[in-house]
């Protein structure tokens, strides 16, 4: 190891409830995670109609942490809201895969695609 | 105008944000199934050094996770630890272990393991809380740390050169120097290696200069490389960068024609604009067009001038990305996208894993 190395210590814990969660509405806190998974999963579980509200922040770049609050409708277990977001995110990289492993040999991009007609 | 295209006016961007109209079609879909649906992606241009391609119908913060995992998170080889043996040229050895550990090299990081310590190890086979336990209570903290290497998670090199002065060389002569370079490592295969590598393992250039030695200096040292990501040091980074833009989409309001024509083209310094002969006698039959949308990188130098704004709409369509991805040469661009997928992939699939080892746990209790 050379001499000003500096090597951040994995965290402690890799999923974590903080305290004062109720079953409808918890802040989850990942560790080793950062804007890369947070943002992408926040995206995910606010596209999902039992979700009341959802946000993550990086509470200090330094802390190999991530937190995640999720708010949920109608009683519905947050963390089941959590587990089946993370599958959704699951789904959607083997679709990325699928498409990434049909996409042809490089073409003229210059016909333009219409995503007019595309609602996302 | 779509919801999914903004306008970049004078000032700043317009409607960013616009309320969504959700589509018939997708009624009642999950939103996985709405992604299968809408997600296109189209290979634009493919060298060596730089994959082009579209990545549409897809929310930015997905495609800003794989971008993210390009960088930081895709592994690949490079030298961790040297070993100096000898080091009598002017170059430190610190600055040497540096310049050496940034040498890419030409080794499939797929075809290794990651480097494990002890502490690592023991904690995988018990995952249970005895097993922090049982790190814990061994005495010996650095024994802990004791990485486990082994020929599937380590590439060993070695340099050994020693400048000897010819002995025809002019004595008026400058003083006699010899460069060392990439290509003069030699790959010492460990284990089976020599049959898994019968090509041999390399740096990508041989042509990398990493010191320079004057007569009867010598440079001997032992380099072994593992694997490793881009968030731990940039040397690992697979990309030079990885990047995405939004796409342009350039429309003319009005007909625009004439000299009115010829003022838009020459007003454009990355040449979007073309004109083309249309209906129309003379001088009014030669209409502007967009010919190269992709090119325009949104100056607004054509709707500048007072009245242009009306006749030009820059907008940028904000599901439409275009992705650049230019390697550093281990892995091809397309393999680099595919493993950040498979990245993406297992941190999601990790922490499921992870509730239900959770669940089983709480079951037997």
């Amino acid at each position: 190891m050379s001499v000003n190395e500096h090597r951040p210590k994995p965290a402690d814990l890799k999923f974590e409830i903080l305290e004062g969660a109720t079953t409808t509405s918890a802040t989850f806190v990942f560790g080793d995670e950062d804007h890369t998974l947070g943002n992408a999963l926040r995206h995910v579980l606010m596209q999902m109609p039992e979700t009341d509200f959802c946000g993550y922040s990086v509470p200090h770049p330094s802390e190999p942490k991530m937190n995640l609050r999720l708010q949920t409708r109608d009683g519905v277990p947050a963390i089941d809201v959590l587990k089946r977001g993370l599958q959704d995110l699951v789904t959607i990289c083997d679709i990325l895969d699928e498409k990434l492993d049909a996409m042809g040999e490089p073409s003229d991009p210059a016909a333009p695609v219409d995503s007019d007609s595309m609602e996302v | 105008m779509s919801k999914h295209i903004f306008e970049m006016r004078g000032d700043a961007p317009h409607r960013v944000f616009s309320a969504a109209k959700p589509d018939p079609a997708e009624r009642g879909l999950r939103y996985p199934e709405k992604v299968r649906r809408r997600l296109r992606m189209h290979c634009c241009k493919e060298t060596p050094e730089e994959l082009v391609f579209d990545l549409i119908g897809i929310d930015v913060s997905i495609a800003n996770a794989l971008r993210r995992i390009m960088l930081a998170e895709v592994p690949t080889m490079a030298i961790e630890t040297v070993y100096m043996e000898m080091n009598t040229s002017i170059i430190f050895d610190e600055v040497l272990s540096h310049r050496l550990g940034l040498v890419p090299l030409n080794v499939d990081p797929r075809t290794f393991s990651e480097v494990e310590t002890l502490r690592q190890k023991v904690l995988k086979e018990y995952t249970t809380r005895d097993g922090h336990k049982r790190v814990q209570n061994e005495e010996d903290a650095e024994e802990q740390e004791t990485e486990l290497l082994d020929e599937n998670n380590t590439v060993v090199f070695r340099l050994h050169r020693r400048c000897v002065r010819p002995a025809d060389a002019d004595p008026a002569a400058p003083p006699y120097t010899e460069g060392v370079y990439s290509g003069h490592f030699e790959w010492i295969p460990q284990g089976t290696q020599a049959e898994r590598f019968p090509d041999g393992l390399r740096p990508l250039h041989d042509d990398i200069l990493l010191a320079k030695l004057r007569a009867g200096q010598e440079i001997a040292l032992e380099m072994h490389c593992r694997k490793g990501v881009g968030k731990d040091h940039a040397k690992y980074s697979p990309v030079a960068t990885a990047s995405y833009r939004l796409a342009p989409r350039i429309t003319l309001a009005q007909r625009v024609a004439g000299a009115a024509a010829r003022e838009l083209v020459a007003a454009c310094p990355m040449n979007v604009f073309d004109i083309e002969d249309g209906e129309g006698e003379g001088e009014g039959g030669a209409v502007a067009v967009v010919a190269r949308p992709r090119d325009c990188t949104m100056c607004r130098e054509c709707i500048r001038p007072p009245g242009w704004a009306e006749r030009v709409t820059l907008a940028r369509e904000s599901n439409h990305f275009i992705f650049s991805v230019e390697p550093c040469g281990a892995l091809p661009a397309r393999v680099i996208v595919k493993e950040a997928v498979r990245v993406l992939r297992a941190k999601a699939h990790g922490l499921l894993a992870y509730f239900e080892e959770v669940e089983k746990k709480r079951n037997l209790t």
